[in-house]
């Protein structure tokens, strides 16, 4: 199936008669990158499911309100970061435990999921993801393995280029280091 | 430019890591064909969800007190509105009485003014014309007196001497005589 242009879904969105339709064709749309973003943060595939059904619902609620000031998929990419960021702060706040126990408990949730299946050399690198900082986290993610440009980053983000420069930067330094090192 | 060396250099300490971009997550079997109706489901769902939060929102104690006392301030405006309006008739018959009010007091007035007119109408009617040029010579009479008394201009022996000097006395004394 083409991708429908994201113009064209959403005028299709806005009439009634064929909503239904056009938010079906926006999900096949963007599910595979807006799960993949999700599970990248949360690790596990149930979270990553709900935050991403979650995220979706969102757009269902907020599409009809949307300005198209920006592209469609950077809006609901932010909508997808917001959902995962709020999901792990839920979890810290449930469980009383401060940020490192909760990267912990995210790398005891990957030697344990069963739907992960990397090598060795990859489970080396996702635990060392899991120790950068959420936000350097949220950076290298989108640019190492999302293939998202600075601009697209900033975009979503909400920061300024150089900034997300800085940012990847220090990642790959403390991935570099933790990598070395193990 | 710079852009692009940054992510070389960048890109070229990642492989010293020797882990590539290969994704080691996976899904269950047919999740991406699945999740569209899922979500499809959920939203029919929240649909439901969202109009029965509606109703229990407008079921709520407050919203419902509310709702009775903002019901009870409009029925009060309505009743309110209602007994103005009936009152409006009211003015218009109160008006209508003080203005047949007023006509009638205008017509006894004018009753009145016709009722004297017509006595006295009468009056002037009964009374016999010798008595009328009776009253009138009285009142005349004294008048023309007081008009020669007052008129001549001289003594009352002057007075005498000018009649004497001046007056027909066969005019006089046939006067005299008629009298």
């Amino acid at each position: 199936m083409t991708d429908i242009e994201d113009k064209e879904l959403l005028k299709r969105f806005r009439d009634k008669a064929t909503q239904g339709y056009a938010f079906n064709l926006l999900v096949r749309k963007y599910q595979h990158r807006i799960y993949w973003h999700i599970r990248r943060m949360v690790i596990d595939h149930e979270d990553a499911n709900d935050v991403t059904q979650n995220t979706f619902l969102k757009v269902w609620k907020g599409l009809d309100g949307f300005k198209e000031e920006s592209q469609l998929y950077t809006w609901i990419y932010r909508i997808a970061t917001n959902e995962s960021l709020s999901f792990l702060k839920q979890k810290r706040t449930r469980f009383f435990i401060p940020m490192i126990d909760v990267e912990q408990d995210l790398a005891k949730s990957l030697e344990a999921d069963t739907y992960f299946s990397g090598d060795e050399v990859s489970q080396k690198l996702q635990r060392a993801i899991l120790k950068l900082p959420e936000k350097q986290r949220l950076v290298f993610n989108m640019k190492y393995f999302e293939d998202l440009t600075y601009e697209e980053i900033s975009e979503i983000l909400k920061t300024s280029v150089g900034a997300l420069k800085a940012s990847y930067h220090h990642a790959v330094k403390k991935l570099e280091e933790y990598l070395n090192l193990n | 430019m710079e852009d692009n060396k940054h992510n070389r250099d960048e890109e070229g300490k990642i492989r010293h890591f020797n882990a590539g971009k290969e994704n080691p997550f996976k899904v269950p079997d047919g999740y991406f064909e699945k999740l569209p109706s899922t979500l499809q489901e959920r939203i029919s769902e929240e649909r439901k969800t969202l109009g029965k939060e509606r109703l229990g929102y407008l079921l709520k104690p407050q919203v419902a007190i509310s709702g009775l006392v903002l019901a009870v301030l409009i029925l009060s405006g309505i009743l309110y509105l209602q007994k103005d309006t009936t009152q409006i008739p009211d003015l218009v018959a109160m008006a209508r009485d003080k203005q047949i009010k007023k006509d009638q007091a205008g017509l006894k007035e004018l009753n009145s003014q016709i009722k004297t007119e017509d006595v006295k109408t009468r009056h002037i009617e009964n009374i016999e014309d010798d008595v009328v040029l009776e009253e009138i010579q009285e009142e005349m009479i004294p008048q023309r007196e007081e008009m020669v008394e007052n008129n001549f201009p001289g003594t009352e022996k002057e007075e005498i001497d000018y009649l004497l000097d001046n007056a027909d006395l066969s005019l006089i004394m046939e006067e005299l005589n008629n009298n």
